[in-house]
């Protein structure tokens, strides 16, 4: 299992990038784990984010961030191996409990969570916190689902419309 | 340089303790399109009502074919619920009631619970199907593809249906054709096809 697989992995030495929440705060993290964003790879890529300049990210506020990064670098080494074919099942076995438990958190962190995978195109975490909200969502009433996705209430019209959807689909929430 | 990936750290070098305030994000419709493809056909139908984007969203072609292709092969089961024959005798066929229900080919996705019938009801006719000729299978599903269903329900009529927003669509009739002459044109029946 001592595989040194020194060839070319991005730089050898791991490089570091800063990137800078909205909040300011300044967060240093190899460039490994920062490219699983296609949006930062392509700034990466051209050489940004090194030395003193960090990539600003507007968008995402620190607490947020924190989350990301803590994903990107728990999940960049089987990425770096194009999909981990061949990582060992105990390897993988180890990262799904890790996405498990890492959307196990409050709603409103999933939902900051999810627009910053969306706005970072982080596929894989966009797709893992989609998942969960999908879960949470799962067997619920339509007035449940907007409570979930914090909708304002419906107005008397779309409670109408709501209420022929139920009349006409009852079957579907036995 | 031993696994160096290992050793990288975050370093908030100034954390303000700020919780995020996000009780009312407004999800953009990719994300939401992302969230709904995850769910199962059953909840997806909910969604139609939620509120008349979603409903455009969920019942959008795209959408619909994307969420098929997501989700874990289902293997169809037909019942015959009731044949009946009709008394007038120049009347060749029974009409049958159909039903179809799903289950999951995989062993280890068969939902909640260890009841004796997993199979999740899919479609019930809403009208009954006329059966065509012994020789042809009565109101057949044809075929399938990116989670609608082909059904034959005539002579020389199909319908699909979409059993994730219960729609039904006829299709254009074709010409009548003799079926039993002894030269072509014959149809007999079709499936999809990708172009």
């Amino acid at each position: 299992m001592a595989a040194p697989e020194s060839g070319d992995g991005n730089n050898g030495a791991a490089r570091m990038v800063t990137l800078i929440s909205s909040d300011n705060t300044r967060f240093e993290v190899e460039a490994a784990a920062a490219s699983l964003s296609q949006t930062l790879q392509l700034t990466i890529l051209d050489g940004g984010g090194g030395g003193g300049d960090g990539i600003p990210l507007p968008n995402v506020d620190s607490a947020t961030l924190s989350k990301v990064l803590e994903y990107c670098i728990k999940h960049a080494p089987a990425a770096a191996n194009g999909g981990a074919p061949n990582a060992t099942a105990v390897d993988r076995a180890e990262l799904e409990r890790f996405d498990n438990e890492f959307v196990n958190i409050d709603q409103s962190v999933l939902y900051s969570l999810i627009m910053a995978a969306h706005n970072l195109e982080i596929e894989g975490l966009q797709s893992l916190v989609a998942k969960k909200v999908a879960d949470m969502i799962k067997g619920k009433s339509p007035m449940e689902i907007r409570r979930t996705l914090g909708f304002p209430d419906p107005t008397p019209e779309e409670q109408a419309e709501m209420n022929a959807h139920m009349l006409e689909y009852g079957w579907a929430y036995e | 340089m031993e696994n160096p990936s290992k050793k990288s750290k975050t370093q908030a070098t100034h954390r303000q303790g700020d919780e995020p305030v996000a009780a009312h994000v407004h999800l953009p419709e990719e994300i939401i399109t992302e969230i709904v493809t995850c769910l199962p056909g059953k909840s997806v139908l909910c969604f139609l009502a939620v509120s008349r984007a979603w409903h455009r969203i969920t019942t959008d072609p795209e959408f619909l074919a994307a969420h098929a292709r997501r989700r874990p092969l289902e293997v169809i089961l037909r019942t015959l619920v009731k044949s009946v024959r009709p008394r007038d005798d120049w009347v060749r066929y029974n009409t049958d009631d159909i039903a179809l229900a799903t289950v999951m080919v995989s062993g280890d996705a068969v939902g909640p619970g260890p009841g004796p019938n997993p199979a999740r009801r899919l479609v019930q006719y809403p009208y009954s199907i006329n059966r065509i000729a012994p020789a042809s299978p009565q109101g057949m599903m044809i075929d399938s593809c990116d989670g609608v269903l082909l059904f034959k329900i005539g002579r020389c009529t199909y319908v699909i249906f979409n059993p994730v927003t219960w729609q039904w669509a006829e299709l254009p009739r074709l010409p009548e054709i003799d079926t039993r002459a002894s030269s072509p044109p014959w149809t007999t029946k079709f499936g999809f096809y990708r172009h």
